[in-house]
């Protein structure tokens, strides 16, 4: 805020120095019409100062600005149409700030809604994990078989394929030997462990699960 | 509401034999693989616990007892010896795992200890990799009243054999790692 | 010959890295049992002998790789070394044992065991029953090289039943078992005296002739005269460092000194090696 007082003072200086030039200078006989000249050639020049030094202000703004408010500005000093070269140069410089300033706020929030997004991803299926979390840490083998039913059901069939990937690098994905769903289920089963994470489901129209691709943790 | 099977898994295995362990291969990924196999051992010595474990119902036990078979290569076999009887008894696997069902104690326990040593994975001639996992056992049997009435540990010695094959599935080629056990080698030791 | 020797042992070893098993110690068997130190220190396979014996991995069998500081490290090796030998061994002269490690642990010229190289044999010990009868002989085996990779391979064996009918004859006798130089011209009618006595018809051979042993052994399986009963324990015969050889074999023994160890050690000159190898490697 200092700094814009200290722009916008240093122009008045410059504007009574220079009015106070042409008053010199245009000393002695004056006509009515010299005079009317005179005074909107020191009205433009005053406004142009001034659009300069709001221009300034926006290149010389640190954040606190609205992207908005900076618009509106640079339409304010656009509307004055001041045809002045120095004024046209900043307006530019103002548009490419304004318009980095835009991608940078349209990536953030692309990012914003890409961890909303993974963040879903990770709880979508959260449903599909609790049934081998539950499945590995209960001790009733009858109990277990149990929850084993009621997990098939939410697949194609018994034999729906279980992938579970053990390295990943780009393209070059790593599977352990192919299983199926109730082998899969029984082996979480016998090993009361559950080590890996969901990776990938693909659904039939029904909505039950055709293929289930895991990676290990 | 009818349950419909969309997709007929066809496992097609098809063995690479010159792609296996490529020599271009990551460290990352070589350890994938090994951790993998050394996965394969722990299966198995879960599923030893549990068909020792008399607490285990027998229709259960037989189930585990495929499982476990599904992991070994056709045709491997157990060699035991004990230290005062060095000479190798041969068992097939799946004999090897119902005697172990059927010993006759109250309580058996079995513990593995934490050390395992994973040897190098070496090449054979048609391509396969063969390495040997050393794990070791502990075994105890119980009476009615709970006395502990035979104790040994055991040195296993356990092939693995890696082998790169692709299978279809859901129209996608699957590239994987086939690591099956092979022959092992039971041999009592002293104490540690 | 050592320079070619660490040259392609050092190859080996690059493809031995390259396909090579990481010790995954951070996942661990699902129970506890007691203090393992003792299992730690044992040398648990004859891979692991190597690796100790090279210097490749660390107490805790975690591996060194080519880059690692400690890697093949001399220093490290001149002083670890005498644990990998059966501290309990009354075959081990002490003096000769210093000397070895020294010789293969000198930074100037160290030496490193090769699995891949010729020259180490294993012996198996094995039960036969031949004509009905148990007998114990000796297996030797090698590692041979074969289209993809590499497999063990029979090269001899030591059976005392089949060594006992081969050049066991009286001197005198022996002496006078040949075919004069003219027979020919007798249309050989005295070659019955060769097959006579069966004692002495490899007097009749030619200079050069050595008993092939391992055929035998085929033959007589294959008659069905023999059968394979059980193998029993093993032993590695060592010729990979220059001027000596050593057995290494399994000490079934609690404590630390236990496992694949180095149980005899000789110093023997280049013709008894050769002639040792050419025992187990006819």
């Amino acid at each position: 805020m200092k700094r814009l007082s200290k722009n916008l003072l240093i122009p008045k200086i410059v504007i009574v120095l220079l009015i106070g030039a042409m008053a010199v200078g245009s000393s002695g006989c004056k006509s009515k019409k010299k005079l009317a000249q005179e005074q909107s050639a020191a009205e433009y020049a005053e406004k142009v100062q001034k659009a300069l030094a709001d221009l300034q202000a926006i290149l010389d703004d640190d954040g606190t600005m609205p992207v908005s408010e900076m618009e509106r500005r640079l339409n304010d000093v656009k509307a004055l149409n001041l045809n002045d070269d120095s004024v046209n140069e900043k307006i530019e410089l103002v548009e490419m700030k304004i318009a980095s300033l835009k991608e940078a706020w349209r990536l953030q929030k692309e990012a914003e809604k890409e961890r909303e997004r993974l963040n879903a991803e990770l709880t979508k299926y959260d449903y599909i994990n609790e049934y081998f979390k539950r499945i590995a840490r209960t001790q009733d083998v009858n109990a277990a078989n149990g929850i084993i039913d009621e997990a098939l059901k939410m697949y194609a069939s018994e034999d729906t394929p279980v992938l579970i990937i053990i390295h990943k690098d780009g393209d070059a994905v790593d599977y352990d030997k192919p299983t199926t769903i109730k082998n899969y289920l029984n082996f979480v089963k016998d090993q009361k462990a559950y080590n890996n994470k969901i990776s990938s489901v693909k659904f039939d129209p029904y909505g039950q699960i055709t293929e289930l691709e895991l990676i290990k943790k | 509401m009818f349950r419909t099977t969309i997709f007929f898994i066809a496992l097609f295995f098809v063995s690479i034999a010159n792609q296996a362990i490529s020599q271009d291969i990551s460290p990352e990924r070589k350890q994938a693989i090994d951790s993998l196999a050394l996965e394969k051992v722990r299966d198995l010595s879960k599923y030893i616990s549990l068909i020792g474990d008399k607490k285990t119902e027998f229709s259960e036990a037989n189930r585990v007892i495929d499982r476990a078979v599904e992991l070994f290569m056709d045709d491997s076999e157990v060699g035991v010896s004990s230290i005062y009887k060095p000479e190798v008894n041969y068992y097939p696997v799946r004999e090897y795992l119902e005697r172990l069902m059927r010993l006759n104690y109250d309580k058996v326990d079995i513990e593995w200890y934490k050390i395992q040593y994973v040897s190098d994975l070496e090449k054979q001639p048609d391509g396969t990799y063969v390495g040997v996992i050393t794990v070791f056992q502990k075994f105890s049997g119980y009476d009615k009243e709970g006395n502990l009435v035979y104790q040994d540990v055991t040195k296993k010695d356990i092939t693995v054999y890696v082998k790169r094959k692709e299978t279809q599935i859901g129209g996608r080629l699957i590239g994987f790692w086939d690591v099956m056990l092979g022959d092992i080698r039971v041999k009592e030791t002293a104490k540690p | 010959m050592k320079a070619t020797f660490k040259k392609i042992s050092f190859h080996l070893f690059l493809i031995l890295f390259l396909v090579s098993a990481y010790p995954v110690f951070s996942q661990k068997l699902s129970s506890v049992t007691g203090d393992e130190t003792n299992l730690y220190a044992q040398t648990k396979q004859v891979n692991q002998f190597f690796r100790r014996f090279n210097n490749e991995e660390d107490r805790f069998g975690d591996r060194y790789y080519p880059g690692d500081s400690l890697y093949r490290d001399n220093a490290f090796r001149s002083v670890y070394l005498n644990m990998l030998f059966d501290m309990q061994s009354s075959q081990i002269n002490s003096d000769l044992k210093k000397e070895f490690i020294a010789q293969v642990s000198d930074n100037n010229n160290p030496l490193f065991l090769d699995f891949h190289s010729n020259y180490w044999f294993a012996e198996l010990s094995a039960i036969f029953s031949y004509h009905g009868v148990n007998k114990n002989l000796l297996l030797f085996l090698k590692l041979e090289q074969e289209n993809l990779g590499y497999k063990w391979v029979l090269t001899n064996i030591y059976f005392s039943e089949f060594l006992k009918n081969f050049f066991k004859g009286d001197e005198d006798k022996v002496e006078k078992s040949f075919l004069h130089p003219m027979s020919h011209e007798l249309d050989f009618m005295n070659i019955h005296k060769a097959f006579d006595n069966p004692k002495y018809i490899e007097y009749y051979a030619h200079k050069d002739y050595h008993p092939d042993y391992l055929t035998l052994l085929f033959y007589e399986i294959k008659k069905g005269e023999m059968k394979f009963v059980n193998s029993g324990s093993l032993k590695f015969h060592f010729f990979q460092v220059d001027g000596w050889y050593f057995e290494v074999s399994f000490v079934n023994r609690s404590g630390k000194n236990s496992g694949w160890l180095i149980t005899k050690l000789y110093k023997i000159s280049d013709t008894e090696k050769e002639e040792l190898i050419k025992f187990y490697l006819p």
